[in-house]
């Protein structure tokens, strides 16, 4: 499987800005945030941040947010974003790779992840480096397409929940590219999970199955 | 699993050390062969169950609770006359059998003392428990009656006397010597560990097979010096109370089994070892006697829908043929002036396929060419129409059987008490017909609820069947406790009794959940849970049937050690 390099995504930075504000998308932020607990005076990272939407939910609460991604563009508009917002103080934004994040051993209370683990060729790698950079008792907390993730599926929960324009065309493409790179049943998620050292382990669904959230304790 | 004489020997020694000298004070019959004393020694107070069970007789001190009969047994009721109040004296194992007498003393209605014996006899499905008077050796009753046209030479009935089991002519293996083991033994017949058996009191195939296993060759040195090491902790006492749970079975012992491949489990007492051991076995033993026909008629149930299910798909697929029908009769009608009443068959030519090939239409030769065109439409609507109804039968069918499986799934772990109620729910589902002779249970009684208590104190209730699921998750419990069952697996609902908790807790209702279901035996369960606000019944679904959403998933290994550890006695 191609390694992608953050050229690639520098095109593609008004898209994922635009599929972040979706509908579907934003719930789903609001319920990752709510399910990896309180980020009240936390340290909280987000690997492959984009343009940093996530993270910009817990602006108020949270002690510092910090945002890696592989592309300098994506980067820049997060900077820009929380800019935007008056939040410039409480955000770092780095460029950098998820197989090898820029951080020592237990920096942060909460790591996130969102659409990314599933992209990479080695998701194993980047999950442990998450774990790494997580301090004991912290939580983590990943967003990844299931096995029932499909075009077709994607397309039917479409029609069935009345997503259309952009917000069905960013989530056929989520479900295209997950076809071709990695796709997890909560079961293989826990094992990994669990191989890695991390506890407590849970899984919500959301789009109907498509895609899962899942929570872990260090 | 042997309760061999060994096993006697360290239970009777363990019972005499606690409880000799005490009185007994209450006497139950739980069951029909059971019988539970409590008996007060030492300032304490122990539960002491003896059981004739055609299974799993056996005799040991316990900490679980027992439902009692609303109105004691005769038996029962003959026992208290007598032993109420009695002072225990004695208790002995006869030579290395299984049987133990236990020496009572009490004063009659005139106050004077009487010396009476419970003889308890541990013999596989002959087990019986015999009370005598000491003084004339008559049998005053026992929990099995042998009249004489079952045994003539020991006939069991109130007023006869007491006769022994006949000996086994086998000798003590206490008192051996290894010039008597060495000479006893045939040494060119081979298999030792049978020969052990036949001609030792007390051992057990599994002891026996446990001397053979350590001695390794059976050389005559290296069989005495096993045999010998084994009994010269049992003559003094020294036992290893353990359990034993290889792939196919569980084994329990009072010498550690070398010669096992297993997880091995050690306890501090005879009693413990018994207690954890028969825990549940006697119970689900007479569970399945009861509930018998109920389990018979559900796997029936089960069986029937899946047949009916395999039909109604084989229906389905015939429906595929309808276009078919529908074909011959457009090509009846195109070629009506080849056809004249009477004809068998017609060749046509099918213009609706590519390459127009030539095709056969059977007729009906006593219809005109019309009314067979006719009839073949008339096939193809009814099958047409009958496709939405097939499919809506399948459903159902479908549904019916999700729940007779998980009815099957509570019959498993099921109580006494819990197969009556789902007997009751079968009745009003018109399954089974109402028992006229059942009295009416007063409306509005609630089931009663399994309780256990997570290590951080949290109250965890159980459903265990559909009547407890239901009034569990719909009436106890309150809008923000958390609801858990296992993901798509039939299981029991199982309810965290508090709006706060720990992870702990969690994990451990979760684990709860998993083994109380169909998946019991499987590692890494998936449970979900979520807020009682989040499940619904849809109205009109079975009982125990509930929709959920906003769940998460974890995974956990059921494990019925720490079952036992949080449930509430």
């Amino acid at each position: 499987m191609r390694k992608m390099n953050g050229e690639e995504f520098d095109q593609l930075v008004s898209f994922f800005d635009g599929m972040a504000r979706t509908s579907w998308l934003g719930s789903i932020h609001d319920t990752l945030k709510e399910l990896s607990g309180t980020w009240k005076e936390k340290r909280v990272l987000d690997v492959g941040c984009g343009t940093g939407r996530l993270l910009l939910r817990g602006a108020d609460e949270a002690e510092k947010l910090t945002g890696v991604d592989l592309s300098t563009e994506m980067v820049k508009a997060a900077r820009q974003n929380f800019f935007l917002h008056n939040r410039s103080e409480k955000g770092e934004f780095l460029v950098g790779d998820a197989c090898k994040l820029p951080f020592s051993d237990e920096t942060f209370d909460v790591s996130l992840s969102t659409c990314v683990m599933f992209l990479l060729p080695e998701p194993r790698e980047g999950v442990s480096e998450m774990v790494r950079v997580t301090k004991k008792d912290g939580s983590l907390a990943m967003l990844n397409p299931s096995l029932h993730m499909k075009q077709s599926e994607a397309f039917q929960y479409c029609r069935e929940n009345g997503i259309s324009g952009f917000e069905q065309e960013a989530m056929l493409k989520w479900a295209n590219v997950s076809t071709r790179r990695h796709r997890y049943s909560s079961e293989e998620l826990t094992a990994l999970l669990n191989e890695l050292g991390l506890s407590f382990v849970r899984h919500h669904e959301v789009l109907g199955g498509l895609a899962l959230i899942t929570v872990a304790k260090k | 699993m042997s309760f061999d004489g060994i096993v006697t020997r360290a239970a009777a020694n363990e019972l005499s050390e606690r409880l000799l000298s005490g009185r007994i004070t209450k006497i139950y019959q739980p069951d029909k062969t059971d019988l539970l004393f409590t008996v007060r020694a030492g300032r304490k107070n122990y539960k002491l169950l003896i059981s004739a069970n055609s299974s799993f007789a056996r005799i040991h001190l316990t900490e679980k609770s027992y439902d009692n009969p609303q109105v004691p047994p005769m038996f029962c009721m003959l026992l208290r006359k007598h032993l109420e109040g009695a002072i225990i004296e004695e208790i002995d194992q006869i030579e290395m059998e299984r049987i133990i007498e236990i020496r009572l003393k009490n004063r009659d209605e005139i106050g004077d003392e009487t010396y009476k014996k419970l003889i308890i006899e541990i013999m596989g499905r002959h087990s019986n428990i015999i009370l005598i008077d000491e003084k004339t050796g008559m049998i005053l009753d026992s929990i099995k009656h042998i009249p004489p046209s079952l045994n003539r030479h020991r006939t069991i009935l109130p007023g006869q006397a007491y006769v022994a089991p006949p000996s086994q002519h086998k000798v003590s293996p206490l008192e051996e010597t290894e010039s008597g083991l060495v000479a006893k033994i045939d040494w060119n017949a081979g298999q030792i560990d049978r020969q052990l058996v036949q001609l030792y009191s007390g051992i057990s195939p599994l002891i026996a097979a446990e001397i053979t296993s350590r001695a390794g060759l059976p050389t005559k040195e290296r069989i005495a010096s096993a045999f010998f090491n084994v009994l010269d902790k049992i003559c003094r006492h020294e036992y290893e109370p353990q359990m034993v749970a290889t792939n196919e079975k569980e084994y329990f012992s009072v010498i550690h089994l070398t010669h096992l491949q297993g997880e091995v489990r050690s306890f501090e007492t005879v009693s413990g070892l018994l207690d954890r051991f028969f825990y549940g076995k006697a119970e689900r033993d007479r569970v399945k006697q009861q509930a018998a026909d109920l389990e018979r008629f559900i796997q029936n149930e089960i069986d029937k829908l899946k047949k009916k299910i395999k039909k109604l798909k084989a229906t389905l697929q015939s429906t595929e043929k309808a276009d078919q029908y529908r074909i011959f009769g457009e090509l009846i009608t195109a070629h009506m002036h080849l056809i004249k009443k009477g004809d068998k068959k017609v060749e046509v030519m099918n213009y609706y396929e590519e390459g127009q090939p030539v095709v056969t239409i059977d007729l009906d030769p006593l219809k005109t060419p019309s009314a067979n065109a006719q009839s073949y439409f008339k096939k193809y609507n009814k099958l047409k129409s009958s496709i939405s109804v097939v499919k809506e039968q399948i459903q159902i069918a479908l549904e019916e059987l999700e729940y007779f499986e998980s009815l099957g799934q509570q019959m498993e772990s099921a109580s006494v008490k819990d197969i009556a109620e789902i007997r009751e729910e079968l009745e009003e589902q018109g399954y089974l017909k109402q028992r006229l002779t059942r009295q009416k249970r007063k409306a509005g009684s609630k089931p009663e609820l399994e309780s256990y208590l997570s290590s951080e104190g949290i109250l965890i209730y159980v459903g265990k069947n559909n009547k407890q699921n239901d009034y569990l998750t719909h009436k106890a419990s309150r809008q923000n406790e958390t609801w858990l069952h296992t993901k798509d697996i039939p299981g029991s609902h199982v309810v965290i009794k508090a709006e706060k908790f720990g992870e702990k807790t969690l994990l451990e209702a979760a684990n709860l959940a998993a083994y109380f279901s169909k998946a019991r035996q499987s590692s890494a369960v998936p449970v979900d849970y979520t807020l009682i606000r989040h499940v619904k019944k849809p109205s009109g679904a079975k009982p125990g049937f509930v929709i959920y959403d906003n769940q998460q998933t974890i995974y956990v290994t059921p494990s019925e050690d720490l079952m036992l550890k949080l449930r509430q006695k």
